[in-house]
């Protein structure tokens, strides 16, 4: 891969300045590139953030362990539950799931990088706790997605 | 640096068989050097996992991203092509160490996070600053690997839930690993 003959300017301004001992504080070097740069990243993040509140978030009815997209367990989570807790392995890591009425979260876990119990209690439908060494999703689906009893009718 | 001064200057007198000695000196200076960077790039990954940045902010997948400075500088000052390779070696040995998910996850950000940076180096000193590009490359970071994890785990709505406070905080770790990488830089001129 050939560099881009322009790259060769790439950071002079900031090493001139440097030889000729010339200090700049930090604010003065940003110029508009950062600026753009800074409110394009947020604007994004607020962005996905709108998209993910979008939908109505509802109280937790249950909860759906995936493996790679494949369901594994259900947990109910509904208001008559008992709090309780399951060991799980997947893909050579265990876990532990512990659950209350509308909650539930990955208790322990001993992969690396800690990012599924560090996601704490999830409690609202579309809330997400993953573990991407043990393949796993744990997913709280809400009322809306409760259609096989036959009570309700969904309008869609 | 006196040294290759000298050697530019008698180039053209000098007889081909030192012209050859030099290329050689050269090319092994470049890789010492990348061999250098590359492991302070692994030392600084590693040692990151040490500093508890969950318990000050309790993002999941949060991390200071300090392996990016090194690439901010070979990215300023050597060749982007030594950029990518020190990335690319970092990912594989990170991997052999954590595992193979952290491998997927480690180059998909660092990928990304290269391919981001590079086109936009050239406007550094001009449009941008070693903040701004250093702000780009860990937002693109975070995009390729919470992307990745998506496709892992086949759950696009990852980018939903995972994301946006991941690119919130980027925001000021890319400032803090910015700022970082900005007195090193420029104490250098471009080396190769």
């Amino acid at each position: 891969m050939a560099d881009h003959p322009d790259n060769n300017t790439a950071g002079t301004a900031s090493f001139d300045r440097a030889r000729r001992n010339v200090t700049i504080p930090w604010y003065r070097e940003l110029r508009w590139g950062d600026w753009l740069l800074y409110l394009l990243i947020a604007g994004l993040a607020v962005g996905l953030m709108t998209g993910l509140i979008g939908p109505v978030r509802q109280r937790a009815v249950r909860a759906v362990l995936s493996d790679s997209g494949r369901t594994i367990a259900q947990f109910d989570l509904s208001a008559e539950t008992e709090s309780g807790s399951k060991a799980i392995d997947a893909h050579g890591h265990h876990y532990v799931l512990e659950w209350e009425e509308g909650r539930i979260r990955f208790a322990e876990a001993d992969c690396p990088d800690q990012i599924c119990v560090r996601t704490g209690w999830i409690s609202r439908s579309g809330d997400m706790a993953a573990c991407v060494p043990g393949q796993l999703v744990l997913r709280i689906e809400g009322e809306a997605q409760e259609s096989d009893d036959g009570l309700d009718v969904i309008i869609r | 640096m006196k040294e290759t001064i000298k050697n530019d200057a008698m180039s053209s007198r000098t007889p081909i068989r030192n012209r050859q000695n030099r290329q050689s000196r050269q090319a092994l200076r470049r890789m010492t050097r990348n061999a250098i960077l590359l492991s302070v790039a692994l030392v600084l990954s590693l040692v990151e996992r040490w500093i508890p940045l969950h318990l000050l902010i309790p993002v999941p997948g949060l991390k200071l991203g300090l392996a990016n400075t090194v690439t901010l500088f070979a990215l300023l000052r050597l060749r982007s092509v030594d950029a990518l390779m020190i990335i690319i070696l970092r990912s594989l040995i990170m991997g052999g160490i954590m595992g193979p998910m952290t491998l997927m996850l480690s180059l998909s950000g660092g990928l990304l996070a290269f391919f981001v940076m590079w086109p936009l180096s050239r406007w550094e000193g001009r449009a941008l600053s070693v903040i701004g590009l250093s702000v780009a490359g860990a937002a693109a970071h975070n995009i390729g690997q919470v992307a990745m994890a998506g496709l892992i785990l086949q759950e696009p709505l990852l980018l939903l839930t995972y994301l946006p406070p991941l690119l919130l905080t980027s925001l000021g770790t890319g400032t803090l690993t910015g700022f970082a990488a900005r007195p090193v830089i420029n104490r250098f001129r471009r080396l190769d």
